[in-house]
């Protein structure tokens, strides 16, 4: 049965749920580098990193990060294909898709078609995007959803954006498995193709009937909290303990950084 | 002889819009007693569980916890509602709507938390009632990802964890398989030595005798009967009048055969 531009959308969704079982299940791998690092600094240390990358207008300096990324994945033990699959092919396709008409539009030295300084362009635009997304799916991939929530405090954000951004992670799962279930049960009920304008129907009816789930659940969750004492403020526990190599490890995030931006200037 | 009382309600009514979901309830229940109830789907029961939590309020009629009144503006009472979240617990049917927290551990440390316990203490509660519950094996996996007998033992310790003096328990057992329900049953049974306050909604007849020592029948949002719960199951009419029973046929052989059916989980 052909699919809405709606259920191709919560398809896509249900998918980025199998990244993140995949990204839980690597920050679960104890014996990986980057797992034993304090997420605090992971989440400084690899921020600082893509501004340095971000910053530097020197190919092989940004090169040089993104091997150290790749060998980072090694040493913690994320499979190099889940990185292809995940991210380096998707990243490659959207910003491929950007980068292409720079290669032949830059003015510049002609070779063909293209141009060395639209191949250069397309290059830098690729090759900072790759590193920065390989960098920040590795802080995903190698720390706890709920530890990476936490962490994001340093960066003084509010604690109730951190709990809020915490609760939306939470239940887009379960309204996600609730959508698909829908249009599993709806599909076991309809036979042959169903016309543009009735799917269009179908598919909002779906969305006005989740919407509706989703301000019911809303409530009472509010009502489960206030059960448990919760009276608009918001607290958490903070468990973090950095140790040396903690600091080791910052100190070489903020070096290569510093050295990436500087050999790029 | 009863203890002394612990909740009193009084000709309470609720409305949810022009729906009467309670219609004149008066009730009351001494500390220490274990109560169920008894109701089929939309009898009200539900509705007066979150009534003694304070969660909804009656349009007309009063509830009152150890003397003092439930309500609205008694509850902006930091103090008042300090106490009271303390002292009363509320699982809810749907585990989901309660566990709302990135990690297992968190959740139970939820509560604590809005009670702004040291952090010694609550690190020595969350893990004592993690071990007690069975789901210390847990501590730092997502909610979202345990099954539904995982998900129910959270929730029951995210409220335990405060040690409560009463629990208010919405149908403990939906949709859990045999095993999980036992050792619900076996914990509701045990939990506080058995002398502690314990007032369970549910229309699974089987549950009643096992869980409590005094039975209110519910029907429509009406109160029809309360007595000790062996007098209740064994009075065919009511139960039949309360839609918890009902005609069955079935063929032996070439004859139909009729008698009243129960479902006992």
């Amino acid at each position: 049965m052909k699919r809405t531009f709606v259920e191709k959308s919560i398809a896509g969704l249900a998918a980025g749920m199998s990244f993140a079982a995949l990204a839980e299940a690597s920050a679960r791998e104890q014996s990986g580098a980057l797992q034993r690092v304090d997420p605090r600094v992971k989440l400084a240390g690899m921020f600082a990193l893509i501004v340095g990358v971000a910053a530097s207008h020197s190919l092989s300096a940004i090169g040089a990060v993104f091997l150290l990324a790749v060998t980072l994945a090694i040493a913690s033990r994320v499979a190099l294909a889940d990185l292809a699959k995940w991210v380096w092919m998707p990243v490659l396709l959207f910003s491929g898709c950007i980068a292409l008409p720079a290669v032949f539009l830059t003015p510049g030295d002609r070779i063909g078609l293209a141009t060395v300084q639209g191949l250069r362009t397309a290059a830098f635009l690729l090759l900072r995007a790759e590193t920065a997304v390989s960098i920040s799916s590795l802080l995903v991939l190698t720390t706890r959803w709920s530890n990476l929530l936490k962490a994001l405090r340093v960066l003084r954000l509010p604690v109730v954006f951190v709990v809020i951004l915490g609760m939306t992670y939470r239940y887009l799962f379960l309204m996600l498995e609730t959508a698909l279930a829908m249009f599993e049960s709806r599909e076991s009920r309809t036979v042959g193709v169903l016309d543009p304008a009735d799917r269009r129907r179908l598919a909002t009816a779906t969305v006005g009937v989740l919407l509706s789930k989703s301000y019911q659940l809303s409530s009472e969750v509010h009502l489960a909290m206030q059960s448990r004492g919760f009276r608009g403020e918001v607290y958490v526990l903070d468990e973090f303990a950095a140790r040396a190599v903690d600091w080791a490890w910052l100190g070489l995030f903020f070096v290569v950084a510093a050295a990436v931006a500087w050999v790029g200037r | 002889m009863g203890g002394p009382l612990m909740f009193r309600v009084e000709s309470a009514v609720f409305r949810y819009n022009a729906v009467v979901a309670l219609d004149g309830v008066s009730l009351e229940i001494e500390e220490g007693k274990r109560s169920v109830l008894l109701g089929a789907n939309g009898s009200g029961k539900s509705t007066l569980l979150r009534m003694l939590d304070g969660l909804c309020f009656p349009d007309s009629g009063t509830v009152s916890f150890r003397g003092a009144p439930i309500t609205g503006e008694h509850l902006e009472d930091d103090a008042f509602a300090h106490d009271f979240r303390r002292r009363v617990g509320l699982v809810f049917q749907n585990p989901d709507v309660q566990l709302f927290n990135p990690t297992v551990f968190d959740e139970v440390a939820f509560g604590p938390l809005q009670m702004r316990w040291s952090k010694a203490e609550i690190l020595a509660r969350v893990e004592a009632t993690m071990r007690t519950m069975e789901i210390a094996h847990l501590k730092d996996r997502p909610p979202h990802r345990l099954s539904g007998g995982e998900k129910k033992r959270v929730a029951i310790a995210s409220v335990l964890v405060l040690d409560p003096e009463v629990l208010l328990l919405d149908e403990p057992t939906a949709a859990l398989d045999p095993r999980s329900q036992s050792q619900i049953i076996d914990l509701l049974i045990g939990w506080g030595g058995g002398k502690k306050t314990v007032i369970t909604a549910t229309h699974d007849l089987g549950l009643v005798e096992d869980i409590a020592d005094d039975c209110f029948l519910m029907q429509q949002g009406k109160l029809v009967a309360h007595a000790t719960p062996s007098a209740i199951l064994n009075d065919e009419a009511l139960l039949r009048v309360a839609n918890l029973i009902h005609e069955h046929r079935h063929a032996h052989g070439p004859a139909m055969h009729t008698h009243p059916h129960v479902h006992r989980t």
